[in-house]
């Protein structure tokens, strides 16, 4: 057997994530070509095995986030939280520099943030608001942030955000 | 799922570590974390709403009646609701009263705790966890929540 490309013995899968830009476009695939324990594996010589194994991404069911957006995206939480997330007050919270910048993203941090929001709740709804300008917004009526949140996170479902 | 349950402790402490370093050793953790109540509502004795003045988004809680504004004015009026409407001298154990620590800067109200019956202090920190700790002092600091401004007090619950 003539080892190729696509023939490897071993393979090493990645959800959700992006490939690196030395690859190729076109370069995804979405299944391993022999899973480890297939009995065709033991028919394989040594040295028709290739030394590296290849690295599978899995393409997401949702639409991606390019990389660098999420790469932002996460380090302006990190900064955001770090420095208010033992404070009370909406508005010191939501002028927060790091905030702001999450808000300046524009549209494209509306899935990043409904999925922040889906690990680990917090005051998003101000920024929501702001990048869903000109919709009623889904969490009207709710009583509690926690019911808000909820309310965002199907609106975020129904759109195809999560 | 024990391990799981350790897992998010330390991510949770990692949190108040990363926002409140001073308080590092010093502090018992007494619940999970909330978006659903802040330090102002834990400190009145409420745990279903997040105390903020009036704004375009739904969710929030603010005692009707009272300016939408977070200044000491209205703030002293909120307290005022839940009946700590006398000033205390200080933070010793007083029989018979709660006792609520107001914190703030130059700006304002920044924090609330609460006493408890054994002289220490229960705190919510923000959308983080509520927290037992046995000084004031820990939770001072410009990045912190300043110092404290004044105390309140209002006759027991249990006492009536």
């Amino acid at each position: 057997m003539i080892c190729t490309s696509n023939a490897m013995p071993e393979t090493i899968q990645y959800g959700h994530r992006s490939p690196s830009p030395s690859y190729p476009r076109g370069w995804l695939r979405t299944t391993a070509s022999w899973p480890i324990g297939d009995p065709s594996h033991s028919r394989v010589s040594n040295k028709d095995r290739c030394a590296t194994p290849k690295i599978i991404f899995h393409i997401p069911k949702k639409p991606s986030i390019p990389a660098l957006d999420e790469a932002v995206f996460q380090h302006l939480v990190s900064q955001w939280r770090k420095e208010t997330a033992h404070q009370s007050i909406l508005t010191k919270k939501v002028m927060h520099p790091a905030y702001q910048r999450i808000i300046g993203m524009g549209p494209r941090a509306i899935p990043l943030i409904l999925r922040e929001m889906n690990r680990r709740p917090g005051h998003w709804f101000w920024a929501l608001d702001a990048l869903t300008q000109g919709e009623e917004s889904p969490a009207t009526g709710s009583k509690d942030l926690e019911e808000a949140t909820e309310a965002w996170l199907t609106w975020g479902r129904a759109k195809n955000y999560l | 799922m024990i391990k799981s349950a350790i897992y998010q402790d330390l991510l949770d402490a990692a949190d108040v570590v990363d926002s409140l370093p001073n308080i590092v050793g010093k502090y018992k953790r007494t619940s999970d974390p909330s978006i659903k109540y802040n330090c102002l509502a834990h400190a009145v004795g409420v745990d279903w709403g997040w105390f903020e003045p009036p704004n375009h988004l739904p969710g929030y809680y603010w005692p009707p009646g009272i300016d939408a504004e977070w200044n000491d004015k209205t703030i002293k009026e909120v307290l005022s609701r839940f009946g700590y409407k006398e000033l205390a001298d200080g933070s010793d154990l007083e029989e018979g009263y709660d006792k609520i620590a107001v914190y703030g800067d130059t700006e304002g109200p920044t924090h609330f705790a609460r006493q408890l019956p054994n002289g220490s202090w229960s705190s919510k920190l923000g959308e983080l966890i509520d927290v037992q700790h046995d000084t004031l002092e820990c939770l001072f600091g410009a990045d912190h929540y300043g110092e404290i401004l004044y105390y309140v007090k209002r006759k027991s619950v249990q006492s009536k």
